[in-house]
């Protein structure tokens, strides 16, 4: 990493082209592979490393968001999965953020899950929460405009946000204050009247049959005035008045800006993305792609410059150790890291980084890595003896040095590196000794290595 | 809904990096000291506060609810409540959930504060509730108001001065000095290392220990790891001392499991001052007379277990609770069958030692402001009484002002009768002394 760590780097828009100084390397790996999807396996490392950085953002943006690759699997099961009842929708999730092809998309999917926060506290109905996230699934990398108009008639939305109380004559205006506040302006842009009015316009809008129904004779088709713009607005044009304010691609810019790059934007970085997405028409891929590709996404100041979620650190865990995962313990301990899918705190989502960390949840986050490391309440073990004796990594330190490129992006200091060696020669009786390669040792020491290297600071990083 | 802002946090990085490593170890939880009370006062210096948040905004027409009031039965023609509450006094009346409360307030165990808000009440959850949590009408503070109160102490910094119920720290315990860990369970606190080898297990307990006490390069790997250290320390040390606990009472769920959680750490004697949590489901903007009959009930039943688990254990005289929400609701009920966010409401103050009754003015419903309740009483009066009151601090060194006292305690300290501080007493509140107004005077101290 060539520029600094703590400072805005230098020509920070333009896409990033490794040289000898600053080349494409496991660190930049790992931090894409972090942000854009939940992280890796040392496989999925090093197929990335044989690509450009473009064509590496490429291989994970590029979809087809129209075919679900997982749709299938759940009509294979013949009813042994159904989503009726909301922990069945929680743990398809971090199945998919675990086994899906397209990991990004999951991404996607939670990013706007936090965005417009939906939860089953409210929303009862867990079909609709699982018809929510598969529609941010399926739209989350287009157009923002056509994003809005999907939520706004969103079945999950429609219960979350009193939409189905709204009608002509009797406006409820919990979605419209929502939608300016937190979904696209932010406090300060818009009127009480504003809100009210907004109200108006999204009238109609009723759940049949599942799924959201436009009923005229319940829209209020009068004249509205929203930003002290008069005319008979209904829920597009509405949403088209929203997005014409200058707050609205800031807003979105910021977002982005905080979950993909960096905690603290300059004001220079949303400025620029904000023009980025006007100039897309509001298109979220294009503008993405640019952010994944530029010097300053690659720079010291970006990387690890922010605290993984409760969902980067389960799933991000369970793909580097690899083998097979029980759904239930991540979903369960991802909940009690702060991140109960599907039920976020309120409509605001989670607020994230910092806000994530406390001693309860560090404790947490140490004891997922002590589960993970023993397997212990997980389903099937990966067998390492076989793994680490295939590829001829016999040695104590291919065996550290092994996690630490999977967990850590091989960045563990000389010093810690040799408490690590220590560690795997240390013998039952306490004794310092010679590490030896068989069933037992391997077991007993890999467990203490995926624990350990999971309860450092750096680890909590993405 | 606690509100846990970005723009607050960056105090808690920047500052928690002032407390030194040695600030969080065990040998100064064996020195915990406790400053020396006034020899005058007559406050308590191990009394504990809990704060209890009523979380989306709580509908207080329907709490306390103002009985065959005309007005109030028109605006809500619906959801206007018309039997089944607990009467009060001959105006007034508990809603039908909690009947819990009628008793604590027969016993003189509860009061009830009316018209809590404060001037150009904001609408949003999370702005409001930034007020309520900084103390500060403007909303341009950071950190909150029981920060300034662990900052104020001076008395160290030990790691359970204050505990948080929940996962995420609220604004209100956000300060520079004690970090205040957030518990969920007794079982997840604490760090696991025993399905390793017992020889590899004691290494691995040292090992994470010093993985998280080295020098760090940045701001969040300092915080990260001195969270992690304190979260070593004290669920070492509160596991410790609250394995004997059990109820001597069964606790309803939800609230009442976070309750009992703080009971059990009372009864730890650890020392901790504030206990915080908070309870949501008040955001009633759709068919609310259920919904929020339930939740109310689920808060009073919670509070009384609590109440008779610690008076079980001789605890109780030690401990106040007190309940607030963001904002309350709009007089008229919207069309579906709920409440849009709206501002004044009632806050509540209970415990063995708290003067029971009705306090503070309950709002006109004839003279609203934007069709909501205009508040007759500075929230900030309620946090001050209980400053002086309950946790003998100067209120006005946390606060930035002096609020005149609500008598809502038993052994309210002479040194902050309104006539002690005349001239710098600030009420801020508005005028609303009109006999014709609707409003009833409570009895109030000093009026």
């Amino acid at each position: 990493m060539a520029d600094p760590i703590n400072s805005f780097p230098s020509d920070p828009f333009s896409s990033y082209e490794p040289t000898e100084a600053n080349p494409w390397d496991l660190p930049k790996v790992a931090h894409l592979l972090r942000r854009l999807t939940f992280g890796s396996s040392n496989e999925k490392i090093e197929a990335m490393l044989k690509l450009s950085p473009r064509q590496a953002v490429d291989s994970l943006l590029d979809y087809d968001a129209s075919i679900d690759p997982l749709a299938d699997l759940i009509d294979q099961m013949e009813g042994m999965i159904n989503l009726d009842s909301v922990e069945n929708v929680q743990r398809w999730w971090v199945y998919r953020m675990i086994n899906s092809p397209q990991p990004a998309q999951e991404k996607i999917a939670l990013f706007w899950h936090n965005r417009f926060a939906t939860s089953g506290s409210k929303v009862g109905n867990s079909r609709y929460l699982d018809q929510q996230i598969a529609m941010f699934r399926r739209e989350g990398l287009k157009s923002f405009r056509d994003l809005l108009i999907a939520v706004t008639s969103d079945p999950a939305m429609l219960v979350w946000l009193d939409g189905q109380s709204n009608r002509k004559g009797k406006p409820n205006e919990n979605y419209s204050r929502e939608l300016m506040e937190l979904f696209t302006l932010g406090v300060g842009n818009y009127t009480e009247h504003d809100v009210q009015e907004l109200a108006r316009c999204f009238t109609g809008w009723q759940i049949r049959n599942g799924q959201s129904a436009f009923e005229p004779k319940q829209f209020d088709d009068g004249e509205k005035e929203i930003f002290g713009v008069k005319g008979k607005f209904d829920s597009q044009s509405a949403i088209d008045l929203i997005l014409d304010q200058s707050a609205a691609s800031k807003h979105l810019s910021k977002k982005l800006f905080c979950e993909f790059v960096h905690p603290e934007p300059p004001t220079e970085a949303i400025d620029f993305y904000a023009k980025s997405l006007l100039d897309n028409k509001w298109q979220i891929k294009p503008v993405l792609k640019q952010i994944a590709t530029s010097r300053m996404f690659y720079s010291a100041w970006a990387y690890r410059s922010r605290i993984k979620s409760p969902a980067e650190v389960a799933v991000g865990g369970a793909l580097a150790v690899g083998g097979k995962i029980n759904m239930e313990n991540v979903r369960q301990s991802m909940s009690r890291m702060g991140q109960n899918l599907l039920f976020p705190p309120n409509v605001k989502g989670w607020d994230g980084n910092e806000t994530w960390i406390n001693a309860n949840t560090m404790l947490v986050r140490f004891n997922y890595g002590e589960a993970l490391g023993s397997q212990r309440d997980f389903a099937r073990k990966t067998d390492f003896v076989a793994l680490f004796d295939k590829a001829g990594m016999t040695r104590a330190e291919n065996i550290v040095d092994y996690f630490s490129r999977v967990l850590l992006d091989g960045n563990l200091s000389n010093e810690d590196r040799l408490k690590f060696m220590v560690f795997m020669a240390r013998g039952s009786n306490g004794q310092v000794g010679e590490f030896v390669f068989n069933a037992g040792n391997v077991n007993t020491k890999v467990r203490g290595v995926i624990h350990l290297m999971m309860a450092t600071p750096e680890y909590q990083l993405a | 809904m606690q509100t846990t802002r970005r723009e607050m946090l960056k105090v808690g990085l920047g500052g928690l990096s002032v407390v030194s490593l040695a600030s969080t170890m065990p040998a100064f939880l064996a020195q915990f000291a406790r400053a020396d009370a006034p020899a005058t006062s007559p406050v308590s210096d191990d009394n504990i506060l809990v704060v209890v948040q009523l979380s989306g905004g709580n509908d207080g027409l329907n709490t306390i609810i103002p009985v065959e009031n005309d007005i109030y039965l028109k605006a809500r023609p619906g959801i206007g409540i018309k039997q089944k509450y607990h009467k009060l006094n001959d105006d007034f009346a508990l809603n039908p959930g909690m009947g819990a409360f009628k008793e604590l307030f027969d016993q003189g165990r509860l009061a009830i504060v009316n018209g809590c808000g404060y001037p150009n009440p904001n609408r949003s959850h999370f702005e409001s509730m930034s007020i309520w949590h900084a103390a500060d009408p403007v909303n341009g503070q950071q950190g909150g108001w029981l920060g300034h109160y662990l900052e104020h102490l001076q008395r160290g910094t030990g790691p359970l001065q204050a505990v948080n119920i929940g996962t995420e720290l609220p604004q209100a315990l956000v300060n520079d000095v004690a970090p205040v860990p957030s518990i969920q369970s007794m079982d997840e606190y604490r760090l696991r290392t025993e399905s390793s080898s017992s020889a590899d297990s004691a290494t691995i307990g040292r090992m994470i220990r010093e993985l998280n006490a080295a020098e760090k390069s940045s701001p969040a790997l300092q915080f990260l790891s001195r969270t992690a250290t304190n979260a070593i320390i004290s669920s070492d040390q509160i596991r410790r001392v609250t394995g004997a606990y059990k109820p001597d009472v069964n606790y309803p769920e939800n609230l009442g499991n976070r309750l009992k959680l703080i009971a059990q750490i009372i009864a730890g004697n650890f020392g901790t001052k504030l206990f915080y949590c908070d309870v949501s489901g008040f955001d009633t903007h759709a068919n609310q007379l259920g919904t929020h009959e339930q939740v109310l009930s689920n808060v009073a039943s919670s509070i009384r277990a609590f109440l008779a688990d610690l008076d079980a254990k001789k605890l109780a005289d030690k401990v106040v609770v007190m309940c607030f929400s963001e904002f309350g609701r709009r007089v008229a009920q919207n069309d579906s069958g709920g409440t849009d966010h709206g501002a004044a409401g009632p806050m509540f103050v209970v415990g063995n030692k708290v003067n029971g009754g009705l306090f503070g003015q309950y709002p006109s419903l004839d003279k609203l402001e934007s069709g909501d309740l205009k508040y007759t009483t500075d929230f900030r009066r309620v946090y001050a009484t209980l400053l002086d009151g309950w946790l003998n601090v100067d209120s006005p060194a946390v606060l930035q002002n002096r609020f005149e006292p609500i008598a809502m305690l038993d052994n309210l300290p002479a040194s902050i009768s309104p006539a002690a501080h005349p001239s710098q007493i600030q009420t801020s509140e508005p005028e609303q002394k009109d006999p014709e107004d609707g409003g009833m005077m409570m009895k109030m101290n000093g009026l």
